[in-house]
């Protein structure tokens, strides 16, 4: 047997994929959202983004480049268009931007994807890299989707394409394979972190984290007379994160991981308003463990569910 | 997949960057597999917040940067919690201090005011005890001008 036939046999083995056409929706949903997600926070922050960027901006630009990694595209790349009196730094931001909206327009559409994916994540790395001291933890996630965006089989469904690429048993399989891979890396080397210390364990981080100065959806200071409570939602924290490693394995796991991470994050999104943050790890999630057949335990008569 | 693992394992494992690390950063970088997943780990850090104030004659008027939207409002916080890291603390309240003071003309110095958020246990909440700002460190500026008059009527 060749090395290829031995690859697909372990992925067609391992990958616990009980309907690849499913599968391939919950991928293309996955494309879908993390676009609309990420363009959303373009929009957002669009009107603010000289502020956060320019050569004058809140933090000046030498301070930004000196943050940003290196290798990473940024606006000084195109310093000497404005320096040559062709366009101002403004008008430059805006282009770019605009460019930046086309590309994930047409990710989202799935019009040669990996194509708009690539540039969509150009775009996204010159804009985190050159406000490199207000990025924050989304951005890298975000990255992290655009880039799976290229390399994944993410336009087999709901696409402008005229001719949609034809369902790939293995490629699908690998792909939510390396997907779960992935967000098990993400949680669990998260989880195990928290462990380690013992603030997670006895309640004091969730007491700390609900009682940050942003968390206004209400005062929870009432959980001081439920420290049980406390520390309940720690574990329950600990257990989603540590415990996604189950979803590898189980795809009985995968229908609860997918509810339990759903929670944690329209939690954070709720209380903390990291909308962005937690709208890309859904759907990553959507993803990763989205397409599976979901019956209402008790009422039958609404039938079937299937979540993508 | 195998490198995003490197990325997430303790420091101590891959302290000796060998030559060979150099060629694959890149690829850390672009795919976003040089991530370290934290998500408030291992301990929830206090809040942080920024306040800048600019002299105006003999008034100290308060600076407010306003932006359009949720998510920018996120990003300046950001920017304040590396106000709060000493490897950037001066140089990103200077560069805030030079915004606040290029959008005041009257200012002629400002103070960056770094406040964090106290928060009492469970118990000494329970006590009575209320969460509250306070002040950690200030750091002041002031234009070239001002500068060069202070030192002159020094002399």
């Amino acid at each position: 047997m060749t090395l290829t036939g031995i690859a697909r046999r372990a992925t067609a083995a391992y990958s616990f994929e009980p309907d690849i056409n499913r599968a391939a929706r919950a991928l293309a949903v996955f494309r879908i959202s993390l676009g609309l997600v990420v363009l959303w926070q373009a929009i957002m922050t669009a009107r603010d983004l000289p502020l956060l960027m320019s050569q004058f901006g809140l933090i000046q630009q030498p301070i930004n480049e000196a943050m940003a990694p290196p290798f990473l595209p940024r606006l000084a790349w195109f310093h000497k268009l404005w320096d040559a009196g062709l366009l101002t730094e403004h008008q430059l931001i805006y282009i770019l931007l605009g460019l930046y909206l086309i590309c994930i327009f047409f990710l989202i559409a799935g019009w040669r994807t990996r194509i708009f994916a690539a540039a969509s994540l150009f775009f996204h790395l010159l804009f985190k890299a050159s406000a490199a001291s207000s990025s924050y933890g989304a951005h890298e996630l975000s990255t992290n989707g655009l880039f799976f965006c290229i390399l994944l089989p993410v336009s087999s469904y709901y696409t402008l394409a005229r001719h949609a690429p034809a369902v790939d048993d293995f490629h699908v399989r690998l792909a939510r394979l390396v997907l779960r891979s992935y967000l098990s890396i993400v949680y669990v080397s998260s989880g195990i972190t928290k462990l380690l210390g013992a603030t997670w364990r006895n309640g004091e981080a969730m007491w700390n984290f609900l009682m940050r100065p942003e968390v206004s959806v209400m005062n929870f200071g009432w959980l001081s007379h439920l420290p049980w409570l406390l520390v309940a939602l720690g574990w329950f924290t600990l257990i989603v994160e540590t415990g996604y490693l189950l979803c590898l394995f189980s795809v009985r796991a995968r229908v609860a991981w997918f509810f339990g991470t759903l929670l944690l994050h329209l939690g954070i999104a709720v209380t903390l308003h990291l909308w962005f943050f937690s709208l890309t790890m859904i759907a990553l999630n959507v993803g990763a463990l989205g397409g599976f057949h979901w019956r209402w335990p008790r009422l039958r008569g609404f039938g079937n569910w299937v979540i993508l | 997949m195998a490198l995003c693992v490197l990325w997430v394992l303790p420091d101590k494992f891959n302290a000796p960057r060998s030559r060979a690390w150099r060629f694959v950063v890149p690829y850390g970088l672009y795919s976003g597999a040089d991530n370290k997943y934290a998500f408030f780990a291992p301990v929830v850090p206090s809040a942080r917040r920024v306040r800048v104030r600019v002299l105006c004659g003999a008034e100290w008027i308060p600076f407010e940067t306003t932006v359009n939207s949720n998510e920018s409002r996120l990003r300046l916080h950001t920017i304040a919690t590396m106000v709060m890291q000493k490897e950037t603390d001066e140089q990103m309240a200077a560069s805030w201090a030079a915004f606040a003071l290029g959008n005041m003309p009257c200012a002629t110095a400002a103070l960056v005011e770094v406040d964090y958020y106290s928060v009492p246990s469970v118990s000494d909440y329970r006590r009575g005890e209320r969460p509250d700002w306070n002040l950690l460190h200030v750091l002041a500026f002031m234009t070239k001008e001002e500068l060069k008059s202070v030192e002159e009527s020094r002399q």
